[in-house]
């Protein structure tokens, strides 16, 4: 079942257009990678996803409702959230407290104090750092706050871009570890890596993009083995 | 000038200053959370002042009981103002922001002329005049009981802010609006409850400034500049800052003018602003803009 679905996309900054013609679905279930070079238009992508820029044309619809048409704040609200890039956590809210606004969808306080049991399940490291100021941690716990806020929200699909950005590699294999299990577990996921190697190794499809268009998509396994993926990203 | 006198202007200054930082936080909060600078902050605090002297004089109405009453009419106007002027500059210029609030508190001003004329206002209590000595210090009562109901009301703002789910997500507002958005926040509607919710709060000083001052129509202009200052010495949308620097510049502003017996005496409060702002840029705490 097609959970989101861009068609036809075009957005960007008043009069720059950064995408043109984007088209792509993930289905319920489903972890998916948009792959591509820096400043192809992904953050863009994820944006206008999330309600944050209008596009000029095309649609987006998730669950079978229009999200072009829903304000932006209402998105979490259906279930899609997004890790913005930079992880944005609120520096000096507590852990605990950034995590409790990322359950600002949830009915009430119950639900939030349960969903937050499960942060601590998900993230252990996080419970003994959980009434610091998120400012004060390292970046690959600030990432797991970041990724942890989303997830308290229960979301049916959650956005990540560029999770592994100014980690060390071993935090990255941390993270894509806990990643892993949350795709296991059934977490659908949207992408967004410059890590072309990592994030195939954790999706099963990707689309690649460059230049404010997808170029390219195919399963993770076509995609490792395409001459054009091989060259420009995997550098073989 | 002898100790005693310094003792009685730095304990005059300090209940007024309670006051201040009552005022000063509403402000701040107003900026920390909408990043807009609100020129007419005290033609707003002015506006609640004449609907506390006009229920004293036409009911009889005690200033501190008037605070209930003109809470929902200051709401109301904080509703007004909100929609007509403030959403439209969220997020624009300050230049044009300060354009916008000046303009208001030009409004207000002129309103307040038309409508009570220039005439020094007052209302009467049963505590006018009240008084009692501590070591030496006259202490007035109303200038007591408006430095407690502050204190207490800033305190309360203080647990609301740091406790509440209101307002843990007015914090994250202020933070990072964008990413509030992210997480389901209705930015704009909390702006905008924000926004209401400091101005119908400027019912409490109203109250307990006209227990004890007169009031006229340029009252609103210099309260607005007093808690601008403090607002910027205690560092943008710092809300510590701001009750600190209330406090501060209640005492600088009495011991100023308990020095310097004369006319000029509050000019020397802008200098002393200005020294401590060269002193400390980013406020007080050295932090700058975070609620
Ligand atoms: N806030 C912005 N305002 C104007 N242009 C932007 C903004 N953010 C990104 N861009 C431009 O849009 C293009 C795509 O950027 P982005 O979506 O961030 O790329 P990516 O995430 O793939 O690195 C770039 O040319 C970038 O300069
Ligand atoms: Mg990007």
């Amino acid at each position: 079942m097609t959970l989101l679905s861009v068609e036809g996309v075009r957005s960007g900054y008043g009069t720059l257009q950064v995408l043109s013609d984007v088209s792509l679905e993930v289905a319920a279930g489903e972890a998916v990678a948009i792959l591509g070079p820096n400043g192809a238009g992904k953050s863009t992508l994820l944006r206008t996803i999330s309600g944050l820029i209008a596009p000029t044309a095309g649609a987006i619809s998730f669950d079978g409702r229009d999200l072009v048409a829903m304000p932006a704040h209402r998105i979490p609200h259906a279930g899609l959230v997004q890790v913005p890039e930079a992880r944005h956590i609120f520096p000096s809210l507590t852990v605990r407290e950034n995590l409790l606004v990322g359950g600002t969808p949830l009915p009430g306080r119950a639900a939030r104090e349960a969903a937050l049991e499960d942060i601590w399940q998900i993230f252990p490291m996080l419970v003994t750092k959980r009434d610091a100021q998120a400012g004060t941690l390292s970046g690959g716990q600030q990432q797991m706050v970041a990724i942890g806020r989303a997830l308290m929200s229960k979301p049916r699909l959650v956005m990540l871009d560029e999770p592994s950005l100014g980690l060390a590699p071993m935090v990255v294999r941390e993270l894509y570890e806990v990643l892993r299990g949350l795709v296991r577990s059934g977490l659908t996921l949207l992408l967004v890596e410059q890590d072309v190697p990592v994030a195939l190794g954790l999706v099963s499809r990707a689309y690649v993009i460059e230049n404010g268009a997808i170029v390219l998509s195919g399963t993770a396994d076509e995609l490792r083995e395409s001459d054009h993926v091989r060259h420009a990203y995997l550098g073989i | 000038m002898s100790f005693a006198t310094l003792l009685q202007a730095v304990v005059s200054g300090l209940l007024l200053g309670g006051i201040y930082a009552l005022v000063a936080m509403s402000l701040a909060l107003v900026f920390g959370v909408m990043r807009v600078l609100n020129f007419a902050h005290g033609d707003l605090l002015m506006a609640g002042m004449y609907g506390i002297v006009v229920l004293n004089q036409a009911f009889g109405i005690n200033p501190y009981a008037a605070i209930v009453l003109v809470a929902p009419v200051l709401a109301l106007i904080g509703i007004a103002v909100y929609f007509v002027l403030i959403r439209r500059v969220l997020g624009a210029g300050p230049l044009m922001q300060a354009q916008v609030t000046l303009g208001l508190s030009f409004a207000i001003q002129s309103t307040a002329l038309l409508v009570f004329g220039a005439d020094l206002l007052n209302v009467r209590t049963s505590l006018d005049g009240a008084a009692f000595r501590v070591a030496g210090v006259v202490i007035g009562t109303p200038e007591l009981i408006g430095f407690l109901i502050s204190i207490v009301v800033c305190a309360a703002l203080t647990w609301f802010i740091l406790s509440t789910e209101f307002g843990r997500r007015l914090r994250a507002v202020a933070q990072d609006p964008t990413m509030a958005i992210l997480c389901g926040i209705p930015v704009r509607s909390v702006q905008m409850m924000v926004f209401v919710g400091c101005t119908a709060l400027l019912a409490v000083p109203a109250g307990c400034l006209m227990a004890f001052s007169q009031l006229t129509p340029t009252a609103g202009i210099q309260y607005s500049l007093l808690s601008l200052m403090v607002v910027v010495l205690g560092g943008l949308g710092d809300l510590r800052g701001a009750f600190v620097g209330g406090l501060l510049i209640g005492i600088v502003e009495a011991v100023t003018s308990a020095l310097f017996n004369n006319p000029a005496a509050p000019g020397i409060i802008y200098l002393v602003f200005g020294l401590a702002l060269l002193a400390r840029p980013r406020g007080l705490f050295g932090r700058g803009s975070e609620a």
